[in-house]
């Protein structure tokens, strides 16, 4: 992951814009994965992105080391507007009905292109492995509480499990990663 | 440490009530090692992010987030002579709707039938060309397959030049004639984009960009369309007259970089300022906005010398307005055309006729906007305007501002940036 977040940011804060071509070559993909990931939606997904990235550009001191890692805090924001969204969309119901008329193929999550694959890291690949291998139980909550933005009482009224029990799978799920991780470095 | 480790999870993932919200935000800006704490459960739920599997970017998103870098312009670079005095008190303020007629004004059966043939025609094409369709993620098979059955489009447009305005409306501008503006607005605006588009991706020659253009360009066009008859699709108009806010961001989304077509004249848009905050207040009221966009960047589109255009959008230059400005290079000849369509109307020719007629559309939505009576009123008080500097040419229209203590776009989740 960005290791140099730190520097390519104080750069940023300079007005360089070559450090936010490189932050975008280091983060661009796993953001708008992770967005469309929530939204299946490529163009909601890329104004998320275009959006973060656009406001780390235009007010880059809303972010500063002291808030954490440069790339948890974007993946953050990602994350959350692109839940922002979703339940936005949740409520509008005219979209839904103009894109029920369809098309009962959809892209391929999984898909890649060889030049990607050769840059993607062994953490990430890890971590995605990782994520497959875990339980479907910790999946599906994992799931609906960071892709879907569901509380734990949301969460424990869909799938009949206690809050306690919501709460320890997530903490689980998280736990594997970070092990997962660890292991590798 | 494992409640703090818990709750700080929870704020990541924004599910922490309100106050208990507020009260962790407290004690971790008292606390160093509770912030310790917090940044490190975000850091753990980034490993979820990252755990995502790929997918495919567009091949111009990286241009298109660099060229936000290269971005923003100061209004003092154009010296317009934009109104600098408050605008009369408007009292309740325009929020959309009033170019509205039903589709049995329009008289013309032929005319009428072309316009619901083109909205049905949308809707059936607008999901092939979605966020979610095969085709935005590069796969056009299905959607050429669905290009085969539109008819073609393009046979409507002719339909606009032979729509008269009249002329008394420049003096008299509440005596225009509001079936023939809303069909003037339905076929000048986004449609003649969208039909490039549509002709480009039907011969072949289109990309996931042209997708992606197409998808912005159909939602305007059928917003737009909506706004402009009222009975065309209720269930649809009525979410679109809800309170929803519209911000610039939205308007910066699908221009950055856009490839744009006013018939056979194409062209590239830039982004200049863009002042954030909201524009509009519903779908109805942002599709009128819109359709001004349109009518300039169209009209800077097949005037510009080199076939570029930049919009800016200001706020507080004009009190009581946001202004929206388009620039482009201009020749002295083409300048002094666009010019005279500020100062009469222009129907010598077809050309002429069209270009004419997306300056009127402007000067009719804002005279309306503002509630003014006569297009003379909203050029004199400099709300629409055309300038030359240097070797530029400026387009301008202003809009009645939102005030600040309103809100913005949709509300976000836990905010990081809190912290």
């Amino acid at each position: 992951m960005l290791e140099n977040g730190e520097h390519i940011w104080s750069r940023i804060v300079n007005g360089e814009s070559a450090a936010l071509g490189e932050l975008y070559d280091a983060l661009g993909g796993i953001l708008f994965s992770l967005s469309f990931r929530i939204l299946n939606d490529r163009w909601e997904s890329e104004e998320v992105v275009q959006d973060v990235l656009s406001s780390l550009w235009r007010k880059p001191t809303a972010y500063s080391p002291q808030k954490g890692k440069l790339h948890s805090w974007l993946l953050t924001l990602v994350r959350n507007r692109s839940i922002d969204r979703y339940r936005s969309r949740s409520r509008r119901k005219d979209v839904v009905e103009i894109d029920e008329v369809i098309l009962h193929t959809k892209p391929d999550l999984d898909a890649t292109n060889a030049g990607d694959e050769a840059e993607k890291t062994d953490e990430r690949t890890a971590l995605q492995q990782a994520f497959k291998s875990l339980p479907d139980d910790q999946q599906q909550i994992l799931d609906l509480s960071y892709f879907k933005g569901l509380s734990h009482s949301e969460i424990a009224d869909k799938t009949g499990l206690s809050l306690g029990t919501v709460k320890s799978r997530i903490r689980l799920g998280v736990d594997k990663l970070k092990r997962i991780l660890s292991n590798l470095r | 440490m494992k409640d703090l480790y818990q709750t700080s999870l929870d704020y990541c993932l924004g599910i922490l009530p309100g106050h208990e919200s507020a009260e962790f935000e407290a004690l971790v800006a008292d606390d160093p090692k509770i912030k310790e704490i917090l940044t490190g459960a975000m850091d753990d739920l980034g490993l979820i992010g990252q755990s995502t599997p790929d997918t495919n970017l567009a091949p111009d998103f990286r241009q298109r987030i660099l060229d936000f870098a290269g971005s923003g312009e100061n209004i003092d670079k154009f010296p317009l002579a934009i109104s600098k005095t408050s605008i009369p008190e408007i009292g309740h303020r325009y929020s959309g709707g009033g170019a509205s007629v039903d589709l049995l004004d329009i008289r013309d059966t032929v005319k009428r039938s072309a316009i619901e043939n083109i909205y049905e025609t949308m809707i059936g094409f607008f999901p092939f060309v979605s966020g979610s369709s095969v085709a935005s993620a590069g796969d056009l098979t299905e959607l050429q397959e669905q290009l085969s059955f539109i008819p073609s489009c393009p046979n409507n447009i002719p339909l606009a030049s032979q729509i008269p305005l009249q002329h008394d409306y420049w003096a008299n501008g509440t005596n225009g004639d509001l079936p023939s503006f809303s069909l003037k607005r339905t076929l000048l605006t986004s449609l003649p984009a969208l039909n490039f588009f549509i002709s480009k991706l039907s011969s072949g020659d289109g990309d996931i960009c042209d997708v992606r253009r197409a998808f912005y360009l159909c939602r305007d066009q059928l917003k737009i369309m909506r706004s402009c008859f009222g009975d065309l699709d209720k269930p649809r108009l009525s979410k679109d007259e809800e309170l929803r806010y519209h911000g610039t961001e939205l308007l910066r989304s699908k221009w950055w970089g856009a490839k744009h077509a006013f018939f056979k004249q194409t062209s590239k848009a830039s982004l200049g300022h863009f002042f954030d905050g909201p524009v509009t207040e519903r779908c109805v009221e942002y599709a009128e906005y819109d359709s001004n966009v349109y009518s300039f960047a169209n009209l800077l589109a097949s005037m510009s010398s080199d076939r570029n255009f930049q919009i800016n959008l200001f706020k507080d230059k004009t009190p009581g307005a946001s202004l929206a400005i388009f620039n482009a290079p201009t020749l002295d000849s083409e300048h002094t055309d666009i010019a005279r369509l500020f100062c009469a109307p222009d129907s010598t020719s077809d050309e002429k006729s069209r270009s004419s007629s997306l300056v009127q559309l402007v000067l009719e939505s804002v005279c309306r906007a503002f509630r003014y009576t006569s297009v003379s009123d909203v050029l004199n008080s400099r709300l629409v305007g055309c300038e030359r500097v240097d070797q530029t040419t400026s387009l301008w229209f202003a809009w009645p501002v939102i005030p600040d203590n309103q809100g913005g776009a949709v509300a976000e989740t836990s905010n990081p940036e809190s912290k």
